[in-house]
């Protein structure tokens, strides 16, 4: 990019929705540069304005951003523009804010679980403050993070994976974000510094990818991708769209794989979406923080309907909307953490709000999907994070797939190695003898079975005997290169005890009922007056006529209390089991 | 003969075996009539607590035969159960005896008790004249997936007449 003109940075008016006196014009495809030049360069002189960015300033065929004299409104402006049959359109060039709340939080500290199997811990000091990657407050109503553990088992993400953070620049010094950041470019004060002097920006490539697992700080949820920062708000909070258009070309320029947009406006502006439309990346766009519903108010550009946009709510800590996010069925895609969220500020560490800190989430998730699978297009890692989310019913309502971000998921569903496994039989009576077979994609090294009776095995296809009935559950673990997976099937394994006929029991008159039945065939024969059903007058007929059971009736099939013997305690558990 | 001690050392060992597969018994248990000496008179209905002691190990069930010795002196009245028998029968096996059996549904007879009621025995006094109340068990199964194996005590029960009271056996 050349820059033609001087400098103009953001300068906006307090209250005002656009840049005063600038106008952004796209002219029509004309054939040829000279013929815009010409074409504007007439528009220009008949209002006596001048143009300040050029088409290639501004990245984008035609597009230029003018300036006219005081003595023209902006909004006569545009029109006059528009009314030329050369130009595609024109609009003014808006002010954009940085999302609101910004507040900090209460430290929030959660004891962690030890590290169980499938997940990675890394060793960052406060990591346990961060419960958007691995919450264990509420895991008794299922964790409402976003599974970053199970995920770094996976990929803890590659530095050839570029996360442009569009914003308000980035503490590149940060310990904990200098070895994962590349140089950028600041679009305000137009130089190569794009060092934060908001905070907004540091949070979120925290979140995406601080340095991790290096004993400092915090976790990134992409560890090892790279951190591009292009700064296009100013220390207030404050940008426009020429400013954010440039950032994305930039962004685009510069091989950005995502570009984690943390901001937007209820303005709709077609110079940013033809912006947006003229890159491969992925965007990931905030849903904002008003608490409207997007589907009637639209906000931009999370609400332009790109194919290459996600736009991300934010959820709390119990898997609800947060008070704050916008959300709408249609417009908003999921919801991610967002509220009491802890990451890197310039020179700091602190907690901040907002729908602007659930984009990070989702654009490293998308880092961690590109760094396993470096052919996927910004379509392809958006639909397997869409389709991929924990899902709730509550947030149906609140975004079109009525989840949750999961990192976890996706990672999953593209990874070569994936455990599995069939059994044959799978039921049948003790002694049984159980045929294993590996069904695991990823050519694995290494396989462990355990076979829930204490037994285990490390051969690929292992037979398995059986003693004892009962129900058991299998897990095989495969590893290959220092990945793994698990494949569990519960009580997949159905041991009956050795099948005796039974008889029928007496009814106290001379006769007999029908044969006692296994209904649920678990090898209990709990209808004992064989009607085909358990209900109390079972446990009734056990104890009325005990005596008959204890030396006519095989023990295996009536011994509810696995006593080894026939008795009350088993009159007492078929009661219970009614 | 080499075959036949095979086979006998076979079939010790599968007694062993079957020993081995018999449910385990819980410590020492006793089970007795309170109280164990009843005087009546004919006409009158006195009433004899069945006890056990030792059920440390809880109940959650019982088989009973009672047995009164001598039915032209007194004869079985009304059973009665106390509340933890949630579950329970009395089935007359003939003139002198009668089954009865109880379970503890609710789990009211728990391991930390040491001592319960397990039914309590209405006796008919129909003529002067002696009789043996006593109890054999069939079975009395624990709440750990075990089985008692009580000593059992008798009743002496003496119904008193026009005549001389008559003589209860020393043995008792």
């Amino acid at each position: 990019m050349l820059i033609t003109a001087i400098w103009g940075g953001v300068q906006a008016e307090q209250g005002s929705d656009y840049v005063p006196g600038e106008v952004i014009v796209r002219y029509a495809n004309l054939g040829s540069g000279t013929a815009v030049a010409s074409v504007a360069s007439s528009l220009n002189a008949q209002i006596g304005a001048e143009t300040i960015y050029t088409d290639e300033v501004m990245g984008i065929n035609g597009m230029q951003v003018v300036k006219v004299p005081d003595t023209i409104s902006v909004p006569d402006a545009v029109q006059f523009y528009k009314s030329n049959e050369h130009v595609a359109y024109a609009e003014p060039n808006y002010v954009i804010t940085l999302p609101t709340p910004l507040g900090k939080a209460e430290n929030i500290i959660q004891g962690l679980d030890n590290e169980t199997p499938g997940m990675t811990i890394p060793n960052d000091p406060d990591f346990d403050l961060q419960w958007g990657l691995y919450n264990t407050l509420n895991s008794s109503a299922g964790r409402a993070d976003i599974s970053a553990p199970e995920a770094w088992n996976i990929s803890t993400g590659s530095s050839d994976v570029i996360v442009a953070v569009v914003d308000s620049g980035v503490d590149y010094n940060h310990e904990d974000l200098a070895a994962n950041c590349l140089k950028g470019f600041d679009f305000v004060n137009y130089d190569e510094d794009p060092m934060d002097d908001n905070g907004h920006g540091t949070h979120c490539a925290g979140i995406i990818s601080a340095v991790t697992d290096n004993s400092i700080g915090i976790a990134g949820v992409s560890w090892n991708s790279k951190i591009l920062p292009v700064k296009v708000f100013d220390a207030t909070g404050v940008s426009n769209t020429a400013l954010e258009i440039m950032g994305i070309v930039y962004a685009k320029e510069q091989g950005a794989d995502i570009i984690s947009c943390s901001w937007g406006s209820h303005i709709y502006s077609e110079a940013l979406k033809d912006a947006i439309d003229s890159t491969d990346a992925l965007f990931v766009c905030s849903a904002g923080n008003d608490g409207y519903d997007n589907d009637e108010i639209p906000y931009y550009p999370a609400g332009y309907n790109s194919a290459n946009i996600i736009s991300v709510g934010a959820s709390d800590e119990y898997d609800m909307l947060t008070w704050f996010s916008n959300y709408g069925a249609v417009s908003v895609d999921l919801l991610a953490p967002g509220e009491d969220i802890y990451s890197t500020l310039p020179g700091d560490y602190g907690f901040m709000d907002g729908t602007s800190m659930s984009v990070p989430f989702v654009s490293g998730t998308a880092a961690l999907i590109k760094s396993e699978k470096p052919g996927y297009d910004a379509g392809q890692i958006k639909n397997l994070i869409l389709n991929s989310v924990d899902q709730k019913f509550w947030l149906n309502s609140t975004c079109a797939t009525g989840g949750r971000l999961n990192a976890y998921k996706p990672l999953s569903l593209v990874l070569p190695l994936n455990a599995d496994f069939k059994a044959e039989p799978v039921s049948g009576t003790i002694p049984l003898n159980v045929q294993f077979v590996d069904m695991s994609s990823g050519e694995p090294e290494t396989w462990h079975w355990t076979f829930g009776d204490g037994f285990e095995s490390t051969v690929q296809n292992p037979t398995h005997l059986y003693m004892k009935p009962g129900k058991y559950s299998i897990t095989l673990t495969i590893s290959k290169e220092g990945l793994s997976s698990i494949a569990e099937k519960e009580n997949f394994i159905h041991v009956k005890p050795p099948y005796q006929p039974v008889k029928a029991f007496p009814d106290g008159k001379g006769g007999f009922y029908p044969v006692p039945t296994d209904a649920d065939d678990d090898g209990l024969f709990e209808d004992i007056n064989g009607n085909g059903w358990l209900e109390y007058e079972d446990p009734k007929l056990l104890f009325d006529q005990i005596l008959f059971a204890m030396k006519e009736e095989p023990i295996g099939q009536f011994d509810f209390d696995k006593s080894g013997f026939i008795g009350f305690g088993d009159v007492v558990k078929l009661y219970q089991m009614v | 003969m080499q075959m036949k001690q095979t086979y006998t050392i076979g079939v010790f060992g599968a007694l062993i075996l079957i020993a081995g597969l018999i449910a385990p018994v819980s410590a020492y248990s006793l089970l007795f009539f309170n109280p164990s000496v009843v005087e009546s008179n004919p006409g009158e209905e006195p009433a004899i607590d069945l006890i056990m002691e030792g059920c440390n190990a809880g109940i959650s069930g019982y088989a009973l035969y009672l047995t009164l010795d001598n039915p032209t002196v007194a004869s079985f009245g009304e059973i009665s159960f106390p509340s933890w028998v949630s579950m329970n029968t009395v089935e007359h096996i003939n003139s002198t005896t009668i089954l009865i059996q109880g379970a503890d549904l609710g789990n009211q007879v728990e391991p930390a008790l040491s001592i319960a009621n397990l039914a309590t025995v209405n006796i008919h006094a129909l003529t002067a004249g002696y009789a043996t109340l006593s109890v054999e068990p069939v079975v009395i199964d624990d709440d750990r997936n075990g089985r008692y194996d009580p000593v059992s005590k008798t009743a002496s029960i003496v119904i008193s007449g026009a005549g001389p009271n008559p003589m209860i056996p020393a043995s008792q």
